[in-house]
């Protein structure tokens, strides 16, 4: 029954896991670039929802609003910032996500202190027994409201015609800009999805996290591994990944030890990267590899 | 990327010109003995030579090579951690020394070995990855590593020839250190291996071509980045007498890439200036405290926006600028510039 159990908040966790995957992937697959700032944009969007919630916004409202502040605020970054650094290497896009994250990160200790806040719960968190099984209204709120969010994220990058053109453009920039598509704009609007997602991400935090400014990085290895494992650019493999790595923690923590249970992802992706980097779902990719 | 093409008089300040190095030691031994620097600023010196040799790595392996790593940090920490448990167990300081070395060289080249498989994003998460694994086991294994309550070191290094103890002997020690560890890699990166590395990086064809091995350059590369992170761990421990888990983060690994990003990447003196300026407001102003990240983050940021080819390379775009101005002085570097290759 632990196992069981393990797993019923091993996926809970995970399709919050996959959403951070799936902003880095839709960023990943367009661009090209690793966004080290997702996490700590979920952050932001998580304090964003807190605060509209102690305002008594309701809580609908203040999941869109953070989904758009976010999502513009990242688009913002990229038109100002990411742009000018494309096409000088690896280095500069990661080094300015990161100087983001670090910048974030401390702007927010800065404006809100260091105390820890609680996003406030989607539903009443009284827990309802399946089988020996506990699971709370919350965990299955935040289920359904992520793989909603997912189901549209990807359904608008796969059916919408402009989702197409988004995908033309990751193909190949220059072609799509032959048929007319401005790579530029298609850019800055994976970032601004990338971001919305990120930032509904942090009002469903709720039970699973308690919010504080230095959350970022884990939340963003948590996300690069659930991208990874599902596939890099796939985005119904990044929300497979996440809830495996959910349920992966919550067996280590079960099985191992409570400490090594971020030690039991990261293994889980280095293992990936190096005997499968295109994931579980993802395309065979001739780059990121050596000749 | 020219930079292979042309030859090492135009591209880098200092080059490989052992004479200039003596001064620079000079200089160096002489600034941090003037007398004027409070124990404070001799032990925030001391760390910035520390992160300079470090860098060092940084540069030999992404300016280079090309293997864009955020686990130098880790590898420093592994040698610091190494290095302190050993002495601690009651082993000579070259025993424990030496051992260090070997865990950080070891480490390096196991991350060089990764390299040979994967590329670009995927070997930068690679590096964050063991690094965060590196962060984890030394703050679960508390038995060993003291957890999140650090672990103490002893401070000061006996080398038997030399002993190091006041804060001042450290600042000299490693400033030395530090300046050594750039006329090596300045040394490293005229030498047949140095152009091995940079000619893959600027085509991996081009590399093969000329007899290149990619798999040893690469191995050799982060090997050399573990030496270096090896010698940065030991005087770590030396300097602060007292490790924790946070010190080598990932955040402390961005002090690193940023510097030498900011310093522009395949140059020694710039990435030196880069990381100078990088540690400083990463260790050298407490008072910003909270505000310190803020200020940094926005600083890469701008920087990066203003000057995207980093600080040695304007400094070079702007003596190509005087040299076009200046049209005689540009028939001379001309003949300088030939190709070496």
């Amino acid at each position: 029954m632990d196992i069981l159990q393990a797993i019923a908040s091993g996926i809970a966790f995970g399709v919050l896991y996959g959403l951070i995957g799936l902003g880095f992937s839709i960023m990943y697959r367009t661009t090209g670039i690793l966004n080290f700032a997702q996490g700590d944009l979920v952050v932001l969007g998580g304090y964003v929802v807190v605060r509209l919630d102690q305002h008594g916004w309701p809580l609908g409202l203040a999941l869109l609003v953070a989904g758009l502040a976010v999502g513009v605020f990242m688009a913002l970054i990229e038109r100002i910032v990411l742009q000018r650094v494309y096409g000088y290497g690896l280095a500069y896009p990661i080094v300015v996500t990161v100087g983001l994250a670090l910048a974030i990160e401390s702007g927010i200790q800065l404006v809100e202190g260091a105390t820890p806040e609680f996003p406030p719960l989607l539903t009443a968190d009284a827990p309802i027994d399946i089988g020996g099984v506990h699971v709370t209204h919350q965990q299955i709120a935040v289920v359904i409201v992520a793989v909603v969010l997912a189901a549209l994220a990807i359904g608008f990058v796969e059916w919408t015609r402009v989702g197409r053109a988004l995908r033309a453009v990751a193909v190949d920039r220059h072609v799509a800009g032959l048929l007319g598509i401005p790579a530029k704009w298609y850019f800055t609007l994976a970032f601004l999805v990338g971001g919305g997602i990120a930032g509904v991400t942090g009002g469903l935090l709720g039970d699973a996290y308690t919010l504080t400014p230095t959350l970022g990085l884990s939340l963003s290895l948590a996300g690069f591994t659930a991208a990874i494992i599902g596939g890099l650019g796939n985005g119904y493999g990044a929300m497979l990944g996440g809830i495996l790595v959910g349920v992966l923690e919550n067996l280590a923590v079960l099985y191992i030890s409570p400490g090594y249970k971020e030690g039991v992802a990261l293994g889980a992706l280095i293992l990936f990267l190096l005997v499968r980097p295109d994931g579980l779902l993802g395309e065979p990719a001739a780059h990121g590899r050596a000749v | 990327m020219s930079s292979v093409l042309t030859s090492e008089r135009v591209r880098d300040g200092l080059g490989y010109r052992p004479l200039r190095y003596v001064v620079l030691l000079v200089v160096a031994v002489l600034f941090c003995t003037n007398g004027g620097l409070s124990p404070a600023d001799e032990f925030i010196g001391a760390l910035i030579a520390v992160n300079v040799i470090a860098a060092l790595g940084q540069v030999v392996m992404y300016g280079w090579t090309g293997l864009l790593s955020v686990g130098q940090a880790a590898l420093v920490g592994t040698s610091a951690y190494t290095f302190a448990i050993a002495e601690n167990h009651g082993h000579g300081v070259w025993a424990s020394a030496l051992l260090a070395m070997v865990f950080a060289t070891f480490g390096g080249a196991l991350l060089g070995v990764v390299g040979t498989r994967i590329r670009s994003h995927y070997f930068v998460l690679v590096t964050l990855a063991l690094a965060e694994v590196v962060n984890l086991v030394l703050d679960n294994q508390i038995t060993l590593t003291g957890g999140e309550n650090g672990l103490p070191a002893p401070i000061g290094l006996d080398l038997g020839f030399v002993q190091l103890t006041s804060s001042r002997d450290l600042l000299v020690g490693s400033a030395v250190v530090a300046v050594l560890g750039m006329y090596v890699c300045s040394a490293l990166k005229s030498s047949r291996l140095g152009l091995g590395m940079r000619t893959l990086n600027a085509n991996e064809i081009l590399g093969l071509t000329s007899g290149v091995s990619p798999r040893a350059a690469r191995i050799a590369a982060s090997s050399v980045a573990g030496v270096f992170a090896g010698v940065a761990g030991i005087l770590f421990a030396a300097v602060t007498g007292f490790l924790g888990p946070s010190d080598f983060n990932l955040a402390e690994a961005l002090v690193l890439l940023v510097g030498v990003v900011i310093g522009g990447m395949a140059s020694v003196p710039g990435a030196t200036m880069g990381v100078i300026v990088t540690s400083y407001l990463a260790v050298g102003v407490p008072s910003l405290n909270v505000k310190g990240p803020l200020i940094y983050g926005l600083a890469v940021i701008v920087v990066l926006m203003i000057t995207p080819v980093g600080l040695a390379g304007t400094v070079s775009a702007a003596r190509r600028w005087v040299t076009r101005m200046r049209p005689r002085l540009a028939r001379r570097r001309v003949a300088a510039e030939r190709p070496v290759l």
